[in-house]
């Protein structure tokens, strides 16, 4: 017996999608709070999306990474750590809502 | 308010035993209403007609506590609200508490406050043309009256983490959370390595920001809503929330809840007998608020995964954390104005 799984149709990505425009379908008919959910819940399968396309995540390291600024070990190279965690909250910001991006001032 | 689902009265015996036992035999409840947005909190909007008088009125109960929960108990914030109250600020009117006998649970019975919170309303629609260029002043105001009220009054805050040390408290509830993320700890590490001086100790609303004003068309703020995050501690600590980032809602190139400039809301808030900041001390208070809004996502991302109250919203909470870190970072870097 192998696991072995190979590719369905439609694949993830499009599954997503049809559900999404199932949920906007339905927002007209739902009374506030229901709406309210309904866009909550597009937004989530829009983050699921994106994340599929963006590959697995990755958590080596922030553990270690936490403990050397909390002891201060990273106060030396400051400007390089937030360069680096900024690069990385990009992509987490890419993931969750890209146009939360474009808010500068 | 939002959506309604209208009660039927005889589905709401114990609430009106209770009303009827504060507010005298003879009073009749009517149009009673139950807005489903309304989170934790169970909110039941309802009207008491006295001889021919009519009144609205809110009841607030908690449905779940959680242990850990970092938000003051009902009876207290019913206890802070009634001092502010009777200092003359725009509260709604405290009516009465529960108690055991009600079978109501742990919550209190104001008045009703009519106006609008939605803050992109405030900031956008123009019903609000003739009150949005003195809201920032009227709020500073409100703050300075605020930060004024007799600290000893307050004293059953006095023991709260948040009132011994805000910074702390809300790195222990971080640390509780189990969850490691270097952004949140990098704005600790900042946080800790650029703390001011600790000057004054004053009763703060601890949530006051856009979302928990009440605003009316002509009058301008109604009431101040939401006590539950009050507790003792800097009065800049209240004045760098409103200008916290994530609450300048749709206009971020506007400090002060998105409506006017820091220094409108610091000359403001001196004019009506507030300390005098500068704006970087309000500044320190705005790093502080983005952590702080990166953790209370942490909390609502906790109660979802833990299973203690599972939803579509915490989720999205949980989520959105990503982008109060990002908002974070590019404050400490400095790329945001």
């Amino acid at each position: 017996m192998s696991d072995t799984l190979r590719p369905q149709s439609p694949d993830m990505a499009d599954i997503l999608l049809t559900v999404q425009a199932f949920l906007k379908d339905c927002e007209p008919q739902l009374a506030a709070e229901d709406r309210y959910k309904a866009q909550v819940a597009s937004y989530l399968l829009g983050i699921c999306a994106r994340e599929i396309a963006h590959g697995p995540s990755r958590r080596e390291g922030a553990e270690t990474l936490c403990a050397d600024i909390r002891a201060g070990r990273r106060d030396g190279d400051w400007d390089s750590l937030l360069d680096q965690l900024l690069e990385e909250a990009r992509t987490a910001v890419r993931v969750t809502k890209p146009g939360h991006l474009g808010e500068t001032a | 308010m939002a959506t309604v689902s209208t009660g039927h009265l005889a589905d709401h015996a114990d609430l009106i035993a209770a009303v009827r036992r504060r507010l005298g035999a003879g009073v009749t409840v009517a149009n009673i209403d139950i807005p489903t947005l309304g989170g934790v909190n169970r909110t039941i909007l309802f009207d008491v007609v006295d001889k021919g008088t009519t009144k609205r009125y809110v009841s607030r109960q908690e449905t779940y506590v959680d242990p850990d929960s970092p938000f003051l108990a009902t009876g207290d914030q019913f206890r802070a609200m009634r001092i502010a109250f009777e200092h003359g600020l725009p509260v709604p009117e405290p009516i009465f508490e529960y108690d055991p006998s009600d079978g109501m649970g742990n919550g209190f019975v104001t008045a009703f406050a009519a106006g609008e919170t939605m803050p992109k309303r405030i900031q956008k629609d123009p019903g609000f043309v003739a009150v949005r260029p003195r809201l920032v002043a009227d709020a500073a105001g409100i703050l300075a009256r605020i930060h004024a009220l007799p600290s000893k009054s307050f004293d059953f805050l006095a023991e709260r983490p948040d009132s011994a040390d805000t910074i702390s408290a809300h790195r222990d509830l971080y640390d509780g959370y189990r969850q490691a993320r270097p952004a949140i700890e990098a704005g600790f590490r900042w946080l800790e390595r650029n703390h001011p001086a600790v000057v004054d100790r004053v009763f703060l609303h601890g949530d006051f920001r856009l979302g928990n004003l009440m605003i009316d068309g002509t009058q301008g703020i109604s009431a101040v809503l939401d006590w539950e995050c009050a507790h003792l501690g800097q009065p800049a600590e209240d004045l760098g929330w409103l200008c916290t980032r994530s609450w300048r809602f749709s206009r971020p190139d506007l400090p002060a809840a998105g409506l006017a400039s820091r220094q409108d809301l610091l000359d403001a808030y001196s004019a009506a007998g507030g300390r005098s900041y500068d704006a970087d001390e309000i500044r320190y208070w705005e790093i502080f608020g983005l952590v702080r809004f990166a953790v209370l996502n942490m909390m609502q991302n906790h109660g979802h995964v833990s299973g203690q109250r599972r939803g579509l919203v915490y989720a999205a909470c949980g989520r959105n954390t990503a982008l109060v870190e990002y908002d974070l970072l590019m404050t400490l870097a400095g790329r945001y104005e």
